[in-house]
């Protein structure tokens, strides 16, 4: 018997291969542990985990090279703990007023394919924010499928503040569905900084936990959503991710109905229905 | 360009404060209710705006305790004698303003100061923002006259603001949400105190009148056209040139130049 990845050079690779290759990575650090839940942490805790040239560049090799590895869960943090990530370093934006038109369009779409990157993971992606998310920092946050926030955090839309707009890294559609279209006007129009309680309250943030607390908190959650089935959890952020995309409902379910049916192949799950059965739910 | 100088038969136009202009419905005696007459001025208000550079932000409220009581229904009477084709006229005229205001390219604060029924319910979800005092309140009115909520945009905008079902609760029942309520949900930002309201809107104003003009446009262009656009790359692409077009403009360069001489910025808008 083989397994995928002596076959499959494209989509599979083992997880310590593809992190052994991702730790040459500047500004980005990976960090395992149990449960195949992997920790990257924007790694330039001098600067408040700004962002550089560099970083896009990386974020979106790295989450490339994730696209491959078998992982159950992948947590964004900010190392230090001091501040998630605070966007672009203001120091190195001097190099954006001398690109030329197709060389920051170059990198936009770098840095625009990091968030499509994180979207298309097949499994969790869990942002744990301690301190400010700002800029790119909220793009980055926003990325991710659930945002857990301690009291230290806090979320803005700096943008419009530097001349530049919320359209931005895929912010200006995330936000909207997030938080919806009253909420996410206010924010990038003034570009205030919402505070951790508030972030909770307008669904920003979907856990608030005490002080320094944040990346235990989101691995103890990415360590109950391992317990689930591996096929489960894939099936359900793919349905996720798809269907907010899609337009029509009665395709939506299509895809629904087919992940359903296709689950119901798979041993584990009959296995597991079989042994619940006769207990209560 | 705007002409504060005009006399409106419904509107009320000031400048409260350097480069915003605040528009007051003002039927006060009629509770604001809308008119033929008022959907042409806001049209036309809302066209002005979009000429004028020199504004930034734009203020809708209402004069006397309503902000706005929806369609007046002493014009409603005659909606019934009209034909079908004729009622298609005048509900186009009226979507027509609302979209109008929708279309304004600089940010719409409305103010609710009370009650905003059916239309005027409409008319405040058309805003990009809705701050409201402690007398705000909210219904989809139009049930209870054998109309239905699909009116003016609110089946389309109100899902997106609060949710596909607190909006069928609203829309089935015609019940009022009172301002607390209002907040929880979604459709106010805010309450504000009971006699602040203009005050904190105006503060509100000024913080985004702190920002780039350039930003602020391309902000509100790309927040309506991706709540319009269901795919993620698309979004993404737009995004991409809005924030490449704003490399080019000089309020990005002055931005940074402040901040290293620690000093606020002076945006030109070019």
């Amino acid at each position: 018997m083989t397994t995928t990845s002596q076959w499959n050079r494209v989509s599979r690779r083992p997880l310590a291969c593809v992190l052994d290759e991702l730790r040459t990575a500047h500004t980005l650090t990976f960090d395992e542990h149990a449960h195949g839940i992997v920790v990257l942490s924007v790694n330039r805790p001098h600067r408040a985990n700004s962002q550089t040239v560099e970083m896009f560049g990386e974020i979106a090799w790295a989450t490339a090279m994730l696209r491959n590895a078998p992982l159950r869960a992948l947590i964004i943090t900010g190392a230090g703990g001091k501040a998630f990530c605070t966007g672009f370093d203001l120091d190195e934006v001097d190099v954006l007023t001398r690109l030329s038109v197709s060389e920051f369009t170059d990198l936009v779409e770098t840095a625009a394919s990091g968030s499509t990157g994180l979207r298309a993971l097949p499994y969790p992606v869990i942002a744990a924010v301690s301190g400010p998310a700002a800029g790119g920092g909220l793009s980055l946050a926003l990325a991710a499928d659930i945002r857990i926030a301690d009291h230290t955090a806090s979320f803005s839309a700096g943008f419009v503040r530097v001349g530049l707009s919320i359209g931005e890294l895929g912010t200006s559609w995330n936000l909207i569905r997030l938080i919806g279209p009253g909420r996410a006007a206010e924010l990038a129009f003034t570009g205030r900084t919402v505070r951790a309680v508030e972030a909770r309250r307008i669904g920003l943030a979907d856990q608030l936990t005490e002080t320094g607390s944040a990346l235990d908190a989101a691995i103890e959650l990415a360590e109950s959503i391992a317990e689930n089935s591996e096929d489960s959890a894939r099936s359900t952020k793919n349905a996720l991710v798809r269907n907010v995309e899609n337009n029509s409902f009665r395709s939506a379910l299509e895809v629904d109905v087919r992940g359903q049916t296709l689950a119901m192949q798979v041993p584990t799950t009959r296995s597991a229905l079989a042994s619940r059965q006769g207990q209560t739910p | 360009m705007i002409d504060f100088e005009k006399r409106y038969e419904t509107l009320l136009l000031e400048a409260p404060a350097d480069g915003v202009v605040q528009v007051t419905l003002n039927r006060p005696d009629r509770l604001n209710a809308m008119t033929v007459t008022m959907f042409d001025e806001l049209e036309s208000v809302a066209r002005a705006v979009g000429d004028d550079r020199d504004i930034r932000v734009v203020i809708l409220t209402g004069a006397g305790k309503a902000f706005c009581a929806g369609y007046d229904l002493d014009e409603a009477e005659e909606l019934a004698s009209l034909s079908a084709l004729g009622m298609l006229d005048r509900q186009e005229r009226a979507a027509r303003a609302l979209s109008a205001v929708r279309a304004v390219p600089v940010p719409v604060i409305a103010a609710v100061n009370g009650p905003a029924a059916g239309g005027g319910m409409s008319l405040a979800l058309m805003a990009d923002i809705r701050l409201g005092s402690p007398k705000a309140k909210f219904n989809a009115a139009f049930v209870r006259i054998g109309l239905s909520a699909g009116d003016l945009g609110a089946s389309w905008l109100l899902p997106r603001l609060i949710g596909p079902s607190a909006a069928a609760e609203m829309g089935f029942t015609g019940r009022i949400v009172e301002a607390d309520e209002a907040e929880r949900l979604g459709l106010l930002n805010r309450v504000t105190g009971p006699d602040d309201l203009l005050d904190q809107t105006l503060a509100m104003a000024g913080q985004i009148r702190a920002n780039s003009p350039g930003g602020i446009r391309i902000s509100k262009r790309a927040l309506q056209a991706n709540m319009e656009v269901a795919s993620f790359a698309a979004a993404l692409e737009l995004e991409n040139r809005g924030q490449a077009l704003l490399t080019r403009c000089d309020d990005m360069t002055e931005a940074l130049q402040a901040f290293k001489a620690k000093r606020s910025p002076n945006f030109s808008g070019r």
